[in-house]
């Protein structure tokens, strides 16, 4: 019984300094904000709340971030050099670009109840040392978005595989469907392969689950 | 010195499980202590409870002495999670909180006190869940443990079902709000989730 208490206490004292993670992946990665100064040393408020969810503002569960209403410059002009058109970030996109886009705080949740801004967009303050975190709202230099796939031989075919749910095209991973953001990133867990990619990069295997080259 | 160990293994074993090692919490002087909104009465369990002639219907909220709603209720997802596991009308560890919570039957509708002052008509817009469902984080949901979904160890199943009692504690308000546990780091939610 000692012994055991000993050991129970070890485990907890462990688990409470933080020397293990207590928790899946998203704890102690880039998107868990919870130590970066803000008002709320919380992991998922920053884009879900339990109660009085942002979801007429966008269809994603429990939101709970300000939603960015762009406008966005598209890639190509609105068209492919294949002459497919290129629509409106999705909102698989819409939930990534609420930060990325720099035009809604990093910090601006929280429910219906109240109307968040937040202090700090992710151009400002302690990202600006990050640059490559900001997108903007000038999408003409980035992979499309809101884009649809279309299965073609010799040229696109549907991803399959990857951590986070797999890559995919949205909403059910079937030719016509759109390539978001969310088809390469997972926003919930970070891997090995590092910026929330869902396949290593490592021999363009990203690139290569969709594009046959 | 055993037992002083053993006085500190459990501090720090609540401590790691954000659940209070004391005992102090009560309801008293909470918000869910009305004996002072002047609702006819200067109790505090009466809102909820009676010793006599008790409402039976309800077998999570023993001695039941509150109004019952007989809201119809916005389901989330439409009354589906988006991994497709059904989410039904709230349970009765849902139904007691719904109460008051929903709205539609007025808080100090207690007893045969005739009530009068619904949640929606005081500043309390968080706490306002409505009959919508739908902005709220499912109740009367199964919850399967698995890969996606822990045990959950600090919060509670009632049924194998999530529901309000499974993450709030009615009557202890240590973490607000009426947490089960803290929600520092999202405790509360990863005691589920396993993301």
């Amino acid at each position: 019984m000692k012994r055991w208490l000993a050991i129970s206490a070890g485990v907890a004292a462990w688990v409470t300094l933080g020397l293990v993670p207590a928790f899946g992946a998203i704890a102690g990665a880039p998107h868990d904000l919870s130590d970066n100064g803000y008002s709320k040393a919380e992991i998922c408020i920053f884009c879900h709340t339990p109660h009085h969810s942002r979801i007429a503002e966008l269809d994603i569960k429990l939101w709970s971030h300000k939603t960015t209403v762009g406008p966005y410059q598209l890639y190509g002009g609105g068209l492919t050099s294949a002459s497919t058109p290129v629509g409106q970030p999705g909102k698989n996109s819409k939930i990534c670009l609420s930060c990325h886009d720099g035009t809604v705080a990093v910090d601006a949740m929280g429910s219906t109840i109240g109307d968040p801004v937040g202090t700090e967009r992710i151009n400002e303050g302690q990202w600006a040392a990050k640059p490559g975190l900001y997108i903007g709202t000038d999408l003409r230099n980035d992979h499309p978005v809101g884009v649809p796939l279309t299965v073609a031989a010799g040229k696109f075919k549907i991803p399959t595989g990857g951590s986070s749910g797999g890559m995919k095209l949205y909403p059910n991973n079937v030719s016509g469907d759109t390539v978001e953001c969310a088809s390469c990133h997972g926003v919930h867990g970070q891997t090995a392969f590092g910026k929330y990619l869902k396949v290593t990069m490592a021999g363009s295997a990203l690139c290569l689950n969709c594009h046959i080259k | 010195m055993r037992r002083y160990v053993g006085g500190w293994a459990r501090v720090v074993l609540g401590l790691a499980l954000g659940v209070s090692s004391a005992s102090a919490a009560s309801i008293s002087g909470t918000d869910h202590d009305f004996s002072g909104e002047g609702y006819g009465t200067d109790e505090i369990c009466i809102f909820c409870h009676t010793p006599h002639n008790a409402k039976t219907t309800n077998a999570y909220a023993p001695l039941w002495n509150h109004g019952s709603s007989t809201a119809t209720y916005t389901l989330y997802g439409g009354g589906q999670t988006s991994a497709g596991t059904p989410v039904g009308t709230p349970g009765a560890a849902s139904k007691a909180c719904l109460s008051c919570h929903d709205s539609t039957v007025a808080i100090d509708t207690y007893g045969s006190h005739a009530g009068s002052v619904h949640m929606s008509s005081l500043s309390r817009g968080f706490a306002v869940v409505g009959p919508n469902l739908a902005d709220d984080h499912p109740v009367g949901v199964a919850h399967t443990a698995g890969t996606r979904y822990k045990t959950p160890t600090g919060t509670k199943l009632y049924d194998g079902k999530v529901e309000c009692a499974s993450c709030h504690d009615v009557h202890k308000n240590t973490f607000r709000p009426f947490l089960r546990m803290s929600r520092a780091s999202s405790a509360l939610c990863f005691d589920c989730h396993g993301m």
